[in-house]
């Protein structure tokens, strides 16, 4: 499966903590396009359905509702106009007998005529009447289900039914939905009585029940099968889609073997096809240019091997001719002295170069053993004080920590201390230099620092350039050949260390090679920071004016 | 942005969710509903008379409440107001009506409280609406007032309302209630006065729940029974049809039985502008066709003797009866009156004899006592002579020829001037001499088992004539025909059977009357012989040399 879907799979694996479930959604949200999707999907044909069928089931309630007050009006305005015909027809000449049985009969024709038992009626006038017929409440109307405002509306106002919503006192004891319609009966020489039809709209209630029911099921039924089929659609898509990313994610990572598999003929297909030549585009570049810096690296080396023989040969000349310089002539004397010289400095160069393409060739192979960095650089500094001493330059050691013993491969480290520390008095103007050595849990450190004319940022950036110089015709005491920095970097680099450098004009320069304890890698704040910040000594007082006030940290570097 | 429009319509979702799934309401507000619409009712003109004033003196009062007969609404709904709580407990207005003539009243208050009205009665309608013609002379009614809160109220009165004349036929109309004759072959109308307001529920109650009126007890039967009352009193109509509810005993009549109370109630109502009747009994109508019943109508034509020809008149021809027309020639007649069948004629001889003409037969005959009126025959052929002279001598002569004394016929009058039997043969009118002045009588009567005439029922007094009547007649069904003179003058009354007759002036010399269908289509025959026609309220004359006048009693079958 994809990442996605591992992912996925990750999050579901958590869903039992409710209190994660923000994030996982979140995460899921941001990380899955299937989810997404889905959730898209399933959210707005959910809210569509909903809409339709809320609209549905208010539209069908709606209409049964009015259909069956229209209904029960008609029948219940049938009933009471049939009724009151019937009253004003009648002859009772004050016969409460008659008009008693005159009020049941209608009651029943009623009765029947209006489809209901529930009839009930009321006499509005309370004075008294020796011929009134009784109020009667029929079928299980009573007058405390009729509410006073229904009652006094129609009281009040003859000329149109009233009707109103109630509940009708059910066997379980609650309460049917029904409807009861109110409207005037004019008896003979009674006068008017309120009428009052109640209906029951169980049935109604029922089919609309059942009508509801059948809508949220069926939109539950459809809301989980629109997901099932997005979710088998969007599988179709994310998955290729997935393939495509995790694909990518590895040839970008150098995997340059990975292929995308190419099914079909669709747009994914497509996508499979010029992906996989894209990646085989790049591979093959890739190799071409490897390979071209393989032959170039053993070109160096072979040419540096091949001459190596004859500058052997050359060389031995060369000391044999400047040992018996003495019996030439000054001029080939000088000349057998100049050829000594530039054939050491050549061997010395070759050396350098077989060193340099053996980087390149990633053939060098550290020998660590356990060394103390400060004995190191005090070693390093005691064999170069006739150098320095040359130049007239003060070399300090200071050393706060550093003394424990580090694995390392000390005679590479002693070559970049020499390096540096040589440098440091080429280009020191006899300005003292302060070597530090320290260390903290992580790493240890060792920066050399010199005074002198120091470089622009420009040149500091290329100082580990081979063959660069900063000034080109800045002279030579030492015999650089160019390629000590860059073999420093790459011995530095070879430890799992650093090796960086501050410079500014005027206040000189300062190299911090930092090497991690046990090779572990360089984490946290490096022992001594390579810019060295404002460290008070103005480069104008240095050393011209008065002794140089670095006692403490000799002694300090001294113990 | 979009978020808040979203919450909105999540909210407005969720309440209309909540709505959707409450079902329906149990509770809500009072909404109105249809309009209330009446049924046209009857639009018959209601009076609503004024109720007291306050502070009317006890005449006042009188007053208003004799007014006050007029509102029939809610059982004298108005005139009840004036009565005190206690009297209007036990009046009963629908006792009766006392109808007065117009202008001739008088109030008197001896003292204070006591009002005594004095009025000249021309008739009175009792509780079952038959209209009894009063005598001449005055009659006082006492009222007793007294003070209710400070007003004057009348604590005592008869039952009934007083109307005067013009009043009460406005409030009141007379409606034919049907009964059938013995045989159920014809129908006999009852008239009685009712109310306007609610008639067919008055007519239906007395028809179905009533009695005939007494005079006509004897000589009509219903088919209404006790196992078929009315079971409401109220009869509304709908749509034109009277819905008649009877108890649910009737369910059990017969056929035969509905279909004649159909017939009964269909004919009754029909008066009323009730076109058709439906019996109901629990709300479900009663299956019941109207039966066939002979028919009373007669030829509109006149039937007439002329020097030459007997027959009806047409234009100025006579179009001969066949084979009667013969011989009724073949005799001297005077008077004729011709059998339903137009197979057979009762003809009076200038003499006075009365003979029997039948077709292809010789004329009988068979009266021959001297000063008997014009025969008239009945529906079975009988011919009732009398001789003018001794009224309690009719005599029903069969076509066997043999007398049926109808004894007792006329009691108490002392000479008969005219009679005539009616032609549903259940009724017989006649003018007699009751004391000093001529009236107009009718009597129902009374036959055996089969058919023949035994007896006249209860004879009941139609109106008192100003003066001797000459001819009489049966013009419809309900009513009769008859000219009197009176102080040098003739007229003609068209007398209903119960009720206020109208009297019209006409030609001098008038001998003989004969009726039609309707009122106004009265025929007359002086004594040159002219004969008149009613033209509105005067007389045409129609055509001369009319020997006899002959009258009708039915069209052949």
């Amino acid at each position: 499966m994809s990442p996605t879907s591992t992912a996925t799979h990750a999050v579901v694996a958590d869903w039992r903590d409710v209190r994660a479930w923000p994030r996982r959604i979140a995460l899921a949200w941001r990380r899955s396009l299937r989810f997404r999707t889905l959730a898209l999907t399933l959210g707005l044909t959910a809210l569509t359905i909903l809409v339709a069928l809320v609209w549905m089931a208010l539209a069908i309630q709606n209409d049964l509702f009015e259909s069956r007050i229209q209904q029960v009006q008609s029948a219940a305005s049938r009933a009471t106009q049939s009724a009151q015909t019937t009253l004003d027809a009648a002859v009772v000449e004050s016969d409460t007998l008659a008009l008693q049985n005159l009020m049941d009969r209608v009651r029943t024709s009623m009765s029947r005529q209006a489809a209901t038992d529930m009839i009930a009626a009321f006499r509005i006038s309370d004075q008294p009447s020796s011929t009134a017929p009784q109020d009667f409440e029929a079928g299980g109307l009573t007058a405390d289900m009729l509410t006073s405002g229904l009652r006094q509306t129609v009281r009040r106002d003859a000329g149109t039914q009233w009707w109103q919503s109630i509940g009708i006192p059910a066997d379980d004891g609650g309460h049917a939905p029904g409807v009861v319609i109110g409207q005037q009966l004019i008896l003979p020489e009674a006068g008017a009585y309120e009428v009052y039809f109640a209906y029951e709209l169980g049935s109604e209630a029922q089919t609309l029940q059942f009508v509801q029911v059948t809508l949220w099921g069926v939109g539950i039924v459809l809301v989980v099968l629109i997901g099932a089929v997005s979710w088998f659609v969007l599988r179709s898509v994310t998955v290729p889609i997935a393939q495509a990313a995790e694909t990518s994610a590895k040839l970008a990572s150098g995997d340059l073997g990975v292929r995308l598999p190419v099914q079909g003929e669709d747009e994914f297909a497509t996508l499979g096809r010029s992906f996989n030549a894209m990646a085989d585009s790049i591979e093959a570049q890739i190799k071409e240019l490897a390979e071209l810096s393989l032959v170039q690296q053993r070109f160096v080396s072979d040419v540096s091997h091949e001459l190596r023989t004859p500058l052997t040969t050359i060389r031995l000349a060369s000391d044999m001719l400047n040992d018996q310089r003495a019996a030439f002539d000054p001029t080939t004397a000088r000349a057998a002295e100049l050829l000594h010289a530039q054939v050491q400095r050549f061997e010395t160069l070759l050396t350098d170069l077989l060193e340099i393409s053996r980087y390149d060739a990633g053939s060098v192979q550290l020998e660590n053993e356990a060394t103390s960095l400060a004995h190191l650089a005090e070693d390093v500094i005691a064999s170069m004080q006739q150098l320095a001493d040359q130049h007239g330059t003060d070399v300090r050691l200071v050393a706060p920590g550093g003394y424990s013993p580090v694995d390392m491969d000390p005679r590479r480290v002693r070559r970049i201390v020499r390096n540096l520390l040589g440098n440091a008095i080429e280009h020191g103007e006899g300005r003292p230099i302060v070597v530090t050595v320290d260390s903290n849990q992580e790493a240890v450190a060792l920066g050399v620092r010199d005074f002198g004319l120091g470089m622009s940022e420009a040149d500091a950036e290329r100082v580990f350039d081979r063959f660069w110089r900063a000034d080109p015709s800045r002279k030579r005491t030492i015999g650089g050949t160019g390629l000590g920095l860059s073999i420093a970097l790459g011995d530095a680099r070879l430890h799992g260390g650093t090796l960086e450098v501050w410079s500014e004009l005027g206040r000189g320069t300062n190299f911090v090679l930092t090497l991690p304890r046990q090779g572990a890698g360089l984490r946290g704040t490096p022992p001594i920071p390579a810019d060295p910040g404002d460290d008070g000594i103005p480069s104008d007082d240095l050393g011209m004016t008065q002794p140089l006030d670095l006692s403490d940290l000799a002694q300090g570097g001294r113990p | 942005m979009t978020r808040r429009p979203a919450l909105v319509l999540a909210a407005t979702l969720l309440a209309l969710l909540l709505t959707a799934c409450a079902g329906l309401p149990t509770s809500g507000p009072v909404n109105a509903g249809r309009p209330v619409t009446e049924e046209e009712g009857d639009s018959d003109v209601a009076f609503v008379p004024a109720g007291p004033s306050r502070g009317a003196t006890p005449a006042q009062i009188v007053e208003g409440f004799i007014a006050a007969g007029s509102g029939t609404r809610n059982n004298w709904e108005t005139a009840q107001q004036f009565l005190t709580p206690d009297f209007r407990a036990t009046w009963r207005p629908q006792a009766g009506v006392t109808v007065y003539r117009a202008g001739e009243r008088a109030l008197a208050e001896p003292a204070e409280g006591e009002i005594v009205l004095t009025i000249a009665p021309e008739a009175t309608v009792d509780a079952t609406g038959a209209y009894d013609v009063a005598g001449e002379g005055q009659i006082t009614i006492g009222f007793r007032l007294e003070r209710v809160r400070d007003e004057w109220r009348i604590a005592e009165a008869p039952d009934g309302v007083i109307l005067d004349e013009n009043r009460f036929r406005s409030v009141f109309r007379s409606y034919e209630l049907m009964y059938f004759d013995p045989s159920w072959r014809f129908l006999v109308p009852d008239l009685r006065w009712f109310p306007t307001t609610n008639a067919a529920t008055r007519i239906a109650e007395a028809l179905v729940d009533g009695a005939p009126s007494p005079w006509l007890a004897g000589s009509v039967v219903s088919a209404f029974s006790a196992d078929a009352g009315l079971a409401q009193r109220s009869v509304p109509v709908r749509s034109g049809v009277a819905q008649v509810s009877l108890e649910s005993s009737a369910r059990q009549l017969e056929p035969a039985v509905l279909d004649r109370m159909q017939t009964q109630l269909q004919e009754s109502l029909a008066g009323a502008g009730i076109p058709e009747v439906d019996m109901l009994v629990d709300d479900q109508v009663l299956t019941a066709e109207p039966v066939n019943v002979a028919s009373t109508r007669i030829d509109s034509r006149p039937l007439v003797l002329t020097a030459d020809a007997f027959g009806f008149l047409s234009g100025t021809q006579v179009e001969e009866i066949l084979s009667l027309s013969a011989a009724v020639r073949s005799v001297d007649a005077a008077a004729i009156e011709v059998a339903a069948s137009r197979s057979m004629a009762a003809v009076q001889t200038p003499t006075g004899a009365v003979l029997r003409v039948e077709t292809g037969a010789a004329p009988t005959e068979i009266d021959s006592r001297p000063g008997l009126v014009a025969p008239t025959v009945d529906t079975l052929n009988y011919i009732w002579t009398v001789p003018s002279g001794s009224p309690d001598a009719v005599v029903a002569i069969g076509t066997d020829g043999a007398w049926r004394e109808i004894a007792d016929a006329w009691p108490g009058a002392t000479r008969i001037s005219a009679m005539r039997v009616s032609r549903d043969g259940a009724r017989i009118a006649a003018v007699l001499r009751v004391g000093v002045r001529p009236s107009l009588w009718v009597a129902g009567i009374v036959r055996d088992a089969d058919g023949v005439p035994v007896a006249l029922g209860e004879r009941r007094l139609l109106a008192v004539l100003p003066g001797d009547g000459v001819g009489l007649a049966w013009g419809d069904e309900t009513s009769l025909a008859l000219s009197y003179t009176d102080g040098g003058q003739t007229f003609v009354l068209e007398q209903p059977v119960g009720g206020p007759g109208t009297a019209l002036r006409a030609p001098d010399g008038i001998t003989t009357v004969a009726g039609g269908n309707q009122p106004g289509g009265v025929r007359l025959r002086d004594v040159d012989g002219e004969l008149y026609v009613q033209r509105g309220a005067s007389w045409q004359d129609q055509f001369s040399g009319v020997r006899v006048l002959a009258t009708q009693q039915g069209t052949p079958r």
